[in-house]
């Protein structure tokens, strides 16, 4: 009966012992596997996208990434594919997508879930999308230009030959009939006016002199 | 044998299982929550959408780890979702900028005063423009509009100007030469939202 009572101390003993070392274990490998990365908050709707980094998956939810530039791909049947490139740091850590419905089960879906791309929309307003970080750093706008119609042209230089100084300034050559069009251009292709220099030709403000 | 095999087991699943209780107790952070005198309550909503809590004074609540979506109410306040991430402790402050409703309520009592504002800054062109689009933001203490030259017509379209003002201790003051565009690299010290709301402003002929 001792003998028996001391076997089940020992077990126990051994037991604890075990799961001590499990969970030292655990946080060691934990703090290892995030150190250096970046806790980051994915919000995708609909919320079984399929998002990757560079080709790594993720979830929804959160993440440890590590900082650093990546290629954003967000995708699932039905819905348009999303593309960016992205930064994750501490000050942009995280990611909120909402796909857009291409197929007619995908739109139905959408209706029946728009409190969900409300929600995404309302967390937006403080993260913004990821398209919306310092744009001049990555100038996806490039991809659109030079532009030229017969109102306007929209081109682009930049303002030093540093690399380390250059800023993007986006050039407009127009009367000032269309100025503004050719501003709303700029707005239609999805980018924030707000984010760029401009030098806009026969331009001279009234309000300067 | 037996025995023993089933005593290893029940003493491992409540390891595992005061494990996991431990986990989910740690996961709860306190978080102070102070909310404005113009907010009444404030509503918080997890990641999946669900009303957590809903407050109604200065209180501090714990709340997992995680993302949340606060709505605050109030009789000026706007009720725009604000965006919480809780990873540790901390103490957070509700102050919502006003509704729109309110703004526009108190929108054409400021109005004069910037007027007069633009007509003493700029004498010698201001009687050239006409204010337009003008809005009121934030707390009512920022402002901005439109100027659109009195000759411009569709068919001949003149550069229209935005403008921002301040108010500061009372008194209005126009902060930015008027421009084509507000940038937010020429305007720092103007709101992002601000900035945003202006430069989309357009004018119908």
């Amino acid at each position: 009966m001792i003998d028996n009572n001391r076997n089940i101390i020992k077990l126990v003993a051994i037991v604890l012992l075990t799961f001590l070392l499990l969970s030292i274990g655990y946080s060691i490998y934990n703090s290892i596997s995030r150190s250096g990365k970046v806790q980051t908050v994915i919000n995708l709707v609909p919320r079984d996208t399929i998002l990757t980094l560079d080709g790594a998956k993720y979830k929804n939810g959160t993440n440890y990434i590590s900082a650093g530039e990546y290629d954003l791909i967000a995708s699932k049947e039905g819905f348009a594919t999303f593309t960016r490139k992205i930064t994750i740091n501490e000050d942009s850590n995280q990611i909120n997508i909402g796909l857009s419905p291409e197929s007619k089960e995908a739109t139905e879906w959408v209706s029946k879930n728009l409190k969900e791309y409300n929600l995404l929309e309302n967390i937006q307003d403080t993260q913004t999308s990821i398209a919306g970080e310092k744009l001049v750093n990555q100038y996806p706008i490039i991809e659109n230009l030079p532009y030229e119609n017969y109102l306007y042209s929209i081109g682009y230089k930049f303002n030093s030959t540093k690399p380390e100084d250059k800023q993007l300034v986006v050039t407009i050559h127009t009367s000032e009939q269309y100025r503004q069009d050719a501003l709303l251009q700029i707005e239609r292709w999805g980018f924030n006016l707000a984010d760029f220099n401009y030098e806009i030709s026969d331009y001279t403000n009234p309000f300067k002199i | 044998m037996k025995k023993k095999i089933i005593i290893l087991l029940i003493i491992l699943a409540l390891l595992v299982g005061a494990s996991f209780f431990l986990r989910y107790i740690l996961s709860f952070k306190n978080i102070d929550f102070t909310l404005s005198s113009n907010t009444s309550s404030l509503a918080i909503f997890n990641s999946k959408n669900v009303e957590v809590e809903n407050i109604n004074s200065n209180q501090s609540i714990k709340l997992q780890t995680g993302n949340y979506v606060l709505i605050p109410e109030g009789n000026k306040i706007s009720s725009d979702a604000i965006n919480l991430l809780i990873t540790k402790d901390e103490i957070i402050n509700i102050d919502p900028d006003y509704s729109n409703s309110y703004l526009d309520s108190i929108l054409e009592s400021e109005k004069a005063e910037v007027q007069t504002i633009l007509n003493s800054k700029y004498p010698n062109i201001i009687n050239s423009y006409s204010i337009k689009n003008y809005q009121l933001f934030k707390k009512g203490d920022w402002c901005g509009g439109l100027l659109v030259n009195n000759n411009s017509s569709f068919n001949n379209k003149k550069d229209i100007f935005r403008f921002v003002a301040k108010k500061t201790n009372g008194v209005w003051d126009i902060i930015n030469y008027p421009d084509l565009i507000l940038t937010s690299e020429n305007y720092p010290n103007i709101p992002r939202s601000v900035i945003n709301t202006i430069n989309s402003f357009k004018f119908d002929y």
